[in-house]
């Protein structure tokens, strides 16, 4: 029997979404010793659609906070980013194209960095860190 | 026996108003959307008069929710959150230790049907995933859920599953394609219409498209089989005065002049 697949079968050099998100998660937990940690759920859609919500999660306090969630195809990009609404109005202050979605790896690092330094995340991140001293 | 009072004060400044409401039906737990006012302005007028004094309930990334209690705050610790959910576990000394989960979801003016009942499984799962955290389901969700007793998002299954009679919902749950999904128990179904007392709904909208409800029940409360018992119905109310004024307009619908759009929605546990 002949193999019919390609050489280059699995090899890319794209980074799924939810890779990006585990290793942002677990570089959280990292930099705040583990007081404040990335979860990375997966959501279910439909078939062919792929959604991943990333909460901030506090174990010494038991408590979770949702702050976006993503969903894309099969081919990876583009990605639709639903942020917190606080958040989502603070980056309209920055972007006025389609802050929603991110077309490429690069546009999507990006849109996560604005999440991630936005003021409401900051206020959540210092309100759960204080809370659990 | 603990009393709650949920309202959707359409971003008023109604603290005196609030004030009556609490002091009539001495209200223990009172939780606020579309709320404008900052916390201490409402603790200001609200224990200039009461005792005991109420506290504010801070939660953590959650703004669209402001809770205010007479007990300590510590008693009642945010478990999970979003922008428009916070689920707190009410957990006061030799009572019955409680989910309340309090949302306002996004109006029919901004989300379709789909989108709603859409929002109504990422809700059903948040309070799952806190269920499972505190490893019990004594749950009550309030709040304005912007939907109507009978519509997709409330009944589904994967749904809020919510029901309207307390004997379908002591099965507990149901299984569909061969997956359980957990009941709620709605009484507001029992709120509905002009035979039931009180308003008819908590909110009035009508219109010159053909589907009209007039009379709408968004502002409601739900509760899990296990919590079932400790539901007043004869607690269970939706507030057409303050005991001193009537949130009612002449023509017998919530008068947003004077008060809210919504009417507030009163209930009792007995802990």
């Amino acid at each position: 029997m002949t193999d019919l697949w390609p050489e280059d079968i699995g090899v890319t050099d794209v980074k799924a979404p939810v890779a990006i998100l585990k290793e942002q998660a677990a570089a959280l937990g990292r930099r705040t010793k583990n007081v404040v940690v990335g979860i990375v759920v997966t959501e279910t859609i439909s078939t062919g659609q792929f959604g991943y919500s990333f909460y901030l999660d506090a174990p010494l306090l038991q408590f979770s906070y949702k702050l976006f969630k993503i969903r894309h195809g099969v081919e990876l990009y583009p990605v639709r980013i639903n942020p917190d609404e606080d958040i989502r109005k603070e980056i309209a202050a920055e972007r006025k194209l389609d802050l929603l979605l991110a077309k490429t790896e690069s546009d999507f690092l990006n849109l996560l960095s604005l999440i991630f330094r936005s003021e409401k995340t900051r206020k959540v991140l210092q309100a759960i860190i204080s809370q659990s001293r | 026996m603990v009393t709650f009072l949920f309202w959707n004060i359409g971003n008023r400044r109604l603290n005196e108003i609030i004030c009556r409401l609490v002091a009539r039906h001495d209200v223990d737990m009172l939780m606020l959307t579309e709320c404008a006012m900052e916390p201490y302005e409402v603790l200001e007028t609200l224990n200039e008069s009461i005792e005991p004094a109420f506290h504010f309930a801070p939660g953590i990334g959650c703004q669209q929710v402001k809770i205010f209690c007479r007990f300590d705050p510590q008693f009642l610790r945010p478990i999970y959150e979003s922008d428009r959910l916070t689920i707190r576990r009410l957990n006061l000394p030799g009572l019955i230790d409680i989910l309340i989960a309090v949302t306002h979801l996004p109006s029919k003016l901004y989300w379709s049907d789909a989108s709603q009942a859409f929002g109504c499984v990422e809700l059903a799962r948040s309070i799952q995933v806190a269920e499972q955290k505190v490893e019990h389901s004594r749950t009550v969700l309030v709040g304005d859920l912007n939907m109507n007793p009978f519509e997709d998002g409330i009944v589904s299954a994967n749904g809020l599953h919510g029901v309207m009679t307390r004997i379908i919902a002591r099965r507990n749950s149901r299984t569909v394609q061969g997956r359980e999904y957990p009941f709620f128990y709605n009484p507001m179904w029992s709120l509905l219409g002009d035979a039931s007392t009180g308003p008819p709904g908590t909110y009035y909208y009508g219109s010159s498209e053909q589907r009209v409800f007039f009379w709408n029940m968004f502002d409601q409360v739900l509760v899990r089989p296990s919590l079932m018992e400790c539901f007043d119905p004869d607690g269970l109310a939706i507030l057409d005065t303050d005991g001193q004024a009537t949130l009612l307009g002449g023509d017998g619908v919530p008068d947003a002049r004077v008060a809210s759009d919504h009417l507030p929605l009163l209930f009792r546990l007995s802990l």
